[in-house]
């Protein structure tokens, strides 16, 4: 039988994965989908998954052909369950599929794969976490602008940005690199809210902000010339699998560009070791979310693996020299904040432990600010060419 | 077949005409006018994307039913509005009477019984043959639409109206 177009079964997943558009026009078109669905469910045990985390669209004729499917497991497969995966990107799946797994009854459930997909999520997604992405994209900025060119961005690209939190990054590059246009990308709903209304504000036609996940973006193949991710690759326990749809959605020739850190290593002087291990605590508190903080120095590796051509990395370190001290001091007690309240009381963490850390940002804070210090923040920015 | 829309980037109308027989004639019209529509007129929502595919997907349902249920004459007049938050999708055409009293029994039924009732008996107890107008049951009971039959702009034309609460 030749592959089917929506349909694919993977055996070792026990997985019937439904992609794209299936629009079949009446029930005899579906017989083929039929047969490949109910000889899937003859062959498993235990579990039978349906993935529809990209099933765009999808009517009553190929609804029927599915339920076909279920309504036989249901009959002569009781021992089997069945559990049909959805996402949040896609709205119809949810509203959809809760209403047939409730006539369908036990054995059948459904799941928000989107909602809970990796350990640090609900941290990051939360609105409490916007205040340090507005402190930090100011410091940033300032001196990302001069790298951009030499990681390839130029007038008239259409840029994507993936995991573009509340969308600075998006605007800045909108307003003063004249592209075509720009997508931003992210899956916190708060933080898009801000990162449409900062649009709005500044005027911004060519610039669009959707809600969508960065391991399974439902963008075209080859699409943008320029595709960043900032910041970004070192929250998730699989970077892989987003850099590898970076670089799907990057045409060829186009650059994929990453920026991440090296949290622990964040310095300042005096109080050198009060801030070292702080530093190197906070960023511990972020492992045991499986975040990376310690990811930049890793990406010529991954993006090596990933088939990348041309790969340049370049430090983009912060200092109180080249930024606004007091701006990065607000950089700093937003970590603070968000170090504190989120990640060391949600560890568990005692009274003890919360003031020394504030005292290595204290201390920080001072570094940055007086005028004998000096203190820093240490980010990799890295680039590479999907090859032709 | 004409577009129009009050501007460029904010569509608070949009409307779309064909003849039916260029529509019976090719079931990928319902696929492609359902595209058309919904994401032009979710240009300017906050997320297009979204709106887009939940829209498309309801006006396809729509269509489809369409395209086996009408006398295979005349115009198809197709509009998208915004009323009161609601986002609202009318279908003009020609019916003959069995096909009209089809669409007003569906239409009273749905607005009497519960929907998710009425959608499970023909999912799943009646036969295949008899479940081509499923798709507006479907529609009531997963998406929560609001059905209404009026009288068309002439004689032998109703206007199928579907209002559609995709702002939640
Ligand atoms: C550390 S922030 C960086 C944001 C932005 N790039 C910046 O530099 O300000 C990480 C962002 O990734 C987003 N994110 C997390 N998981 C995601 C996913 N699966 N798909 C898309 N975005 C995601 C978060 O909501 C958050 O906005």
């Amino acid at each position: 039988m030749p592959p089917h177009p929506v349909i694919t079964f993977d055996e070792h997943r026990q997985e019937l994965i439904l992609t794209g558009t299936w629009l079949p026009r009446d029930s005899a078109a579906t017989e083929s989908a039929k047969i490949l669905m109910r000889s899937a469910a003859s062959s498993v045990r235990g579990t039978l998954y349906i993935n529809c985390k990209r099933l765009l669209r999808m009517n009553s004729p190929a609804f029927s052909a599915l339920l076909d499917m279920l309504c036989w497991v249901k009959k002569n497969r009781p021992d089997l369950c069945v559990k049909i995966i959805v996402s949040s990107v896609i709205p119809w799946t949810e509203r959809r599929f809760r209403v047939l797994i409730s006539l369908l009854g036990e054995n059948f459930s459904m799941e928000q794969y989107d909602r809970q997909f990796y350990p640090g999520q609900a941290a990051v997604e939360d609105a409490s976490f916007i205040p340090v992405l507005q402190t930090q994209a100011k410091i940033i900025w300032e001196q990302e602008q001069h790298i951009l060119a030499r990681h390839g961005l130029s007038p008239q690209m259409k840029v994507a940005d993936i995991c573009c939190g509340i969308g600075s990054f998006a605007m800045q590059v909108a307003r003063h690199f004249a592209p075509k246009l720009v997508v931003g990308v992210d899956h916190s709903q708060s933080s898009l809210i801000y990162a449409r209304d900062l649009a709005k504000e500044f005027h911004l036609s060519n610039l669009e902000f959707i809600y969508g996940d960065a391991s399974n973006l439902l963008l075209a193949d080859n699409r943008f010339d320029f595709v960043s991710c900032r910041l970004a690759l070192q929250i998730f326990d699989k970077p892989e699998t987003i850099l590898r749809e970076l670089l799907r959605i990057c045409r060829p020739g186009g650059r994929i560009y990453l920026i991440n850190e090296t949290y622990s290593r964040c310095f300042g002087y005096p109080n050198a070791d009060a801030i070292a291990w702080t530093y190197r605590e906070t960023s511990g508190l972020y492992g045991a979310l499986s975040m990376d903080l310690e990811f930049g120095p890793k990406m010529r590796a991954y993006m090596t693996e990933a088939g990348l051509a041309d790969i340049y990395v370049e430090p983009l370190i912060l200092t109180s020299c080249n930024t606004n001290g007091s701006d990065f001091a607000d950089v700093i007690r937003s970590w603070e904040t968000y170090a504190i309240d989120q990640l060391a009381r949600n560890a568990g963490k005692d009274d003890a432990y919360c003031q020394r850390l504030r005292e290595g940002f204290a201390a920080h804070v001072r570094s940055v600010t007086h005028e004998k210090g000096f203190g820093g923040w240490p980010i990799w920015a890295a680039s590479g060419q999907k090859p032709g | 077949m004409t577009q129009m829309a009050d501007s460029m980037t904010m569509p608070a109308a949009i409307r779309l005409c064909c003849d039916m027989p260029g529509f019976v004639a090719d079931w990928r019209r319902c696929d492609q006018f359902s595209n058309f529509l919904a994401e032009s007129f979710s240009l300017a929502k906050a997320d297009p994307f979204a709106f887009s595919n939940m829209l498309s997907t309801i006006i396809n349902e729509v269509l489809e039913t369409i395209f086996y249920h009408n006398s295979g004459r005349g115009s198809l007049t197709l509009q998208l509005t915004e009323e009161d938050m609601a986002t609202v999708f009318r279908a003009e055409f020609a019916v003959d009477s069995a096909t009209r009293s089809m669409y007003e029994d569906i239409v009273s039924t749905l607005a009497n019984q519960d929907p998710v009732r009425l959608y499970e008996q023909l999912l799943f107890h009646v036969s295949s043959a008899d479940t081509r107008n499923i798709c507006l049951y479907e529609i009531a009971a997963d998406y929560g639409v609001r059905l209404a039959v009026e009288n068309g702009s002439q004689k032998g034309l109703i206007c199928l109206v579907v209002h559609m609460d995709l702002n939640k």
